[in-house]
């Protein structure tokens, strides 16, 4: 058996192996590649920026715990940026897990910032419907919800009884795995003008990023690249920063497998050819 | 250090998931997707059932009467098991139709066509600056040359054919980049549980 024959036959585990080893190594030993920050990141930031001390901001927690490792550093920034400068925060969910995500990740850094629950923060939970719970939230917010996550009577929390509709929220920030940020770019944005921000998964920026260039959406992070760039933006470089060396060294694994399977397949063409 | 009960859970899960794809299907793998479909489907269902609490059933027993009715159409959706009464959970089904496209279509309309269009309509030429003229350029070719792709009902000729295929093309391009971000996505996957290996290993030695 020839060599690209045996390239063309490889055992599939061989690849999970080197793609789980070079992905483990940077974690081991960090290698810190460069980074370029897109202008779309620091855009973000500069919206953020604009808020000021007592404004209220509707995050939308539209992922699953399945996309934390790819979102949950930019979950993590945010929540320390909006803590640092004092922005109240309701929380909605979109995805049954979306208030699980809320509750371990952003839920601490405004706690330990001193945020009292239900007069600087809420955590509502999940509501179904889609985009006709987004369209409703934006019209009555304790209509959709009687209870917030937790429980507790919906019309007793400060927050809630002062951000009720659209009117109250200077903007929306969806984390999203899904379709959330078109619901919200038609509901929110195109209905009353509030701005959308969002923080999709890589396989949807591509999706969302011509609502981005229409001004539909006000700024949006590309995926796991754009919470590392958005953490390095706000000074606090965390999880995402610690995942973006071993991302680079999986895209590496697979231009190279995909060279390799060209080269193997091609060559193999060639061989036949000539006999 | 020793590290946490939770934290040896989540290695042996994370182990047991891996070994499908690093060795092949055995028991502990089909333990850990048991687990995780029945921890996964608990949570939407606990999750589903107080959401209807909370924006159904709670303001209906508290006096909002009106709630009585998209309560009864939501039931008639279990009607769909019956057949003899299957038919009336079309009601529920075309109420939720018109809803749905009736509040898509008006954002729809304005995010999707008019800002798209208002977008697209920029100078070719600007001057003073050659690369934002380059981008407007393929810009507009890229426009006008996949919207021509799907013009079924005009041949157009050769010349017709050449901008069809420069559109087919633009759309290569686009999902060629939109494969680039699968392949990002599919590794966070792995990298989240490479972290939590690493972590879990160095807990261990030191």
């Amino acid at each position: 058996m020839s060599a690209l024959e045996r390239l063309a036959k490889m055992d599939r585990r061989v690849m999970y192996w080197a793609m789980l080893l070079l992905i483990a190594l940077p974690y081991a030993v960090p290698l810190g590649l460069p980074m370029q920050i897109s202008t779309y990141s620091t855009e973000f930031k500069t919206t953020i920026d604009a808020l000021a001390p007592g404004d209220v901001v509707l995050v939308s927690m539209d992922i699953g715990l399945g996309s934390v490792s790819e979102l949950g550093g930019g979950i993590i920034a945010l929540a320390k940026q909006l803590s640092a400068q004092g922005v109240k925060v309701v929380a909605v969910s979109t995805v049954a897990e979306g208030s699980l995500v809320f509750d371990q990740y952003f839920r601490p850094v405004l706690t330990s910032a001193g945020y009292g629950y239900g007069v600087d923060y809420v955590n509502l939970g999940y509501a179904a419907g889609d985009e006709t719970m987004i369209a409703s939230i934006a019209e009555n917010m304790r209509e959709v919800y009687s209870r917030d996550y937790a429980g507790n009577d919906a019309a007793s929390l400060p927050l809630l009884q002062a951000a009720d509709d659209y009117s109250a929220y200077r903007l929306v920030v969806t984390f999203d795995a899904g379709t959330a940020t078109g619901f919200y770019a038609r509901q929110w944005q195109a209905k009353y003008g509030t701005p959308v921000l969002s923080v999709p998964t890589a396989v949807n920026f591509s999706y969302f990023y011509p609502l981005y260039q229409a001004g539909s959406v006000e700024a949006i992070l590309n995926g796991p690249r754009g919470c590392a760039e958005y953490e390095q933006l706000i000074g606090a470089p965390g999880l995402a920063n610690q995942g973006i060396d071993a991302l680079s060294m999986g895209q590496l694994v697979v231009i190279a497998f995909i060279v390799l399977g060209n080269v193997a397949f091609v060559g193999e063409r060639l061989r036949r050819r000539k006999q | 250090m020793i590290p946490a009960l939770e934290s040896w859970v989540a290695i042996g899960l994370t182990v047991a998931v891996l070994s499908y794809v690093l060795y092949r299907e055995n028991p502990a793998y089909r333990m850990a997707e048991a687990l995780f479909v029945g921890i996964s489907l608990g949570n939407v269902v606990v999750m589903a059932v107080r959401s209807l609490q909370s924006s159904g059933m709670n303001p209906l027993l508290g006096g909002n009467l009106t709630l009585a009715i998209p309560v009864a159409l939501g039931l008639l959706l279990f009607t769909v098991y019956s057949k003899r009464l299957g038919k009336l959970s079309q009601w529920p089904v075309a109420v939720m139709s018109g809803v749905g496209v009736g509040l898509a279509i008006r954002g729809a309309a304005h995010t999707y066509i008019y800002d798209q269009i208002k977008a697209s309509m920029q100078p070719v030429i600007i001057w003073g600056d050659p690369m934002a003229t380059l981008n407007a350029v393929l810009v507009l070719a890229g426009v006008v040359s996949t919207l021509t792709y799907f013009l079924f009902t005009v041949e157009g000729g050769a010349g017709g054919a050449r901008v069809k295929t420069t559109g087919r093309y633009f759309m290569m391009l686009f999902f060629g980049a939109m494969f680039g971000q699968v392949a990002m996505t599919r590794i966070t996957y792995i990298t989240g549980r490479a972290q939590l290996l690493v972590q879990f290993l160095t807990s261990l030695l030191t």
